[in-house]
């Protein structure tokens, strides 16, 4: 019997007469334990499924963040590589002015707040092998098409195109 | 002092075929994918925001009364047609008001250019053009400097905001090193002077004279974080209007910046060359009668400390600065001239930038400003400005 299994393993000491006090008792409540026998299952099931759900289980790995910072009329640094495939967080922010952030053939675009105004992030993702281009995409002075820099993705063995 | 080394260009037939190479090339550029992985981005063509600066000054010299002066307006405009073909224009008004015939204003059309940009390396580059001489001439919005006014190197000895119409090319080299290569319209030195050295003699690509060419570049290096190093050259064939003589100006200039933390440091050398200037001082003593005393030799350099004593982002942002110059107009005479040492000066300056918000910035200074002469007195000046980009 279950809850008597339980019971005993639980460590109180079993008497000769115990089962006949439970079944005493059962006749007694005329068969009203049920309801808490389902609700003990429920939380039973409950707490196995919350350890389940809090194991650890095999998860991709933690995207690598990259600081860069811009300032007219530069990003430092200005030549940033990264693997083939891997997940890749930028996170920009300025040393003065509004700027932009923009990879070309990368579809990505993002405004860089102001000095003290907090970063903005762009995630990479899903780029091929290569050099890209990288740009301030907002005019932010007389030497603004000067700021550039380059994105190096390199193949899985090692190479760059 | 010995002559800077660089070489004086007399034989310019290369200049024509560089400027044709380089339109064909812009004319016809590569394909991108022969080039990098890009695909075409979208966004193309664009108009980009209208941008600008101003500068909005109090000039205060003691025994002279005090000038307000709306020193500099100047609006930008930039278009992309491609991502690749993008057009940059900078046009400024100085001191507020334009008069003709009139030593007022001055209406100049700073920048407009057409960037082709073919590849990280290799980028061409056409229209009017900054040189790219010095710290200031290409970084000049008023919040990027301390000083309610430019640097005195970077106006007596580097003519900033110099600029003029030419074509060249630009790009990175990698490891953090990138360059721009132009050749534009040189100087013309029948307007150089004593005191301002060669600042006169721009054309302005104003229906300027090409019977020679000028070659600029500069090489800069930002591989170190903070640090920026870089090293100019102009070299050009300067009297044009008198066939006669040789007189070749070379400007050299190197200058780095580096900035930890709250401390900003920064320094730039310029040295100018005019050759022949005995003759160049003679020919214009025959037009106006009296000898310019131009120099064979100009020489300037700057320090400066700037320390951000309130650094919790603006509008809690404040800058002090200390910063000393040396430049003189007169450094090395032709032979049979005399210096104007009155022209031989140096300068303290000391002052705060105060960001009201990253892009306004209200400047205060003090200015000891002193001269060789021995005769005319050194100047005390003191400055207020407000200047803003947007």
């Amino acid at each position: 019997m279950p809850g008597t299994r339980t019971h005993v393993e639980s460590g109180f000491p079993p008497s000769p007469k115990a089962p006949a006090r439970l079944a005493e008792a059962r006749c007694a409540r005329g068969g009203g334990s049920r309801p808490w026998r389902a609700l003990i299952l429920v939380l039973l099931a409950a707490s196995v499924s919350t350890i389940a759900a809090s194991a650890p289980r095999p998860q991709s790995p933690a995207p690598r963040i990259i600081e860069i910072t811009a300032e007219r009329f530069e990003f430092w640094p200005s030549e940033v590589t990264v693997m083939e495939g891997e997940a890749v967080v930028i996170r920009l922010r300025s040393d003065d002015t509004l700027h932009g952030f923009r990879v070309l053939g990368a579809g990505t675009n993002v405004i860089v707040p102001k000095r003290g105004k907090g970063s903005v992030t762009a995630t990479l993702t899903g780029l091929k092998p290569g050099r890209y281009t990288f740009e301030c995409s907002r005019l932010c002075g007389a030497g603004h098409n000067f700021m550039r820099g380059v994105l190096v993705v390199r193949a899985a063995d090692g190479s760059t195109p | 002092m010995t002559p800077l080394p660089f070489k004086t260009h007399k034989t310019l037939k290369t200049a024509p075929a560089l400027l044709l190479a380089a339109v064909c090339i812009a004319l016809f550029p590569p394909t991108a994918a022969a080039q990098d992985p890009q695909t075409a981005d979208t966004g193309f063509p664009s108009t980009g925001p209208l941008s600008g600066y101003m500068d909005f000054h109090y000039n205060k010299a003691d025994g002279e009364d005090g000038i307000l002066d709306f020193h500099r307006f100047v609006l930008l405009v930039s278009h992309s047609f491609s991502s690749k073909i993008r057009f940059v224009g900078e046009l400024e008004l100085e001191h507020a008001f334009v008069e003709g015939l009139e030593e007022a204003g001055e209406l100049e059309l700073e920048q407009a250019y057409v960037d082709f940009l073919l590849s990280r390396w290799l980028n061409v580059r056409a229209g009017m053009l900054l040189m790219p001489v010095g710290i200031i001439n290409e970084r000049h919005e008023p919040p990027v400097f301390n000083g309610v006014e430019r640097p005195f190197v970077d106006t007596v000895i580097v003519p900033t905001t110099w600029f003029d119409a030419g074509a060249g090319i630009h790009g990175l080299l990698g490891r953090g090193f990138r360059y721009r290569a132009f050749v534009a319209a040189p100087l013309n030195a029948l307007e150089f002077d004593a005191e301002e050295g060669i600042r006169g003699g721009r054309q302005k690509g104003s229906q300027a004279n090409v019977r020679n060419i000028a070659y600029t570049g500069r090489v800069e290096y930002l591989g170190v974080r903070g640090l920026t190093l870089g090293a100019s050259v102009w070299t050009g064939e300067s009297a044009f209007a008198v066939p006669r003589l040789d007189t070749s100006v070379t400007v050299g200039e190197f200058d780095a910046r580096y900035r930890r933390d709250r401390l900003e440091l920064r320094g730039q050398f310029a040295h100018v060359e005019i050759g022949d200037a005995a003759a160049l001082n003679d020919s214009l003593g025959r037009f106006v009668g009296v000898s310019p005393n131009i120099a064979e030799a100009l020489r300037g350099f700057y320090g400066e400390a700037a320390y951000r004593v309130w650094n919790r982002g603006a509008p809690r942002d404040l800058v002090a600065f200390l910063r000393y110059e040396n430049f003189d107009t007169q450094f090395r005479m032709p032979q049979g001239f005399l210096p104007l040492k009155e022209f031989d000066r140096d300068a303290f300056v000391t002052g705060v930038t105060y960001y009201a918000d990253p892009d306004v910035a209200v400047k205060a200074d003090y200015i000891y400003l002193r001269n060789q002469s021995g005769l005319l007195a050194n100047r005390h000046l003191v400055n207020v400005g407000l200047g803003w980009w947007f």
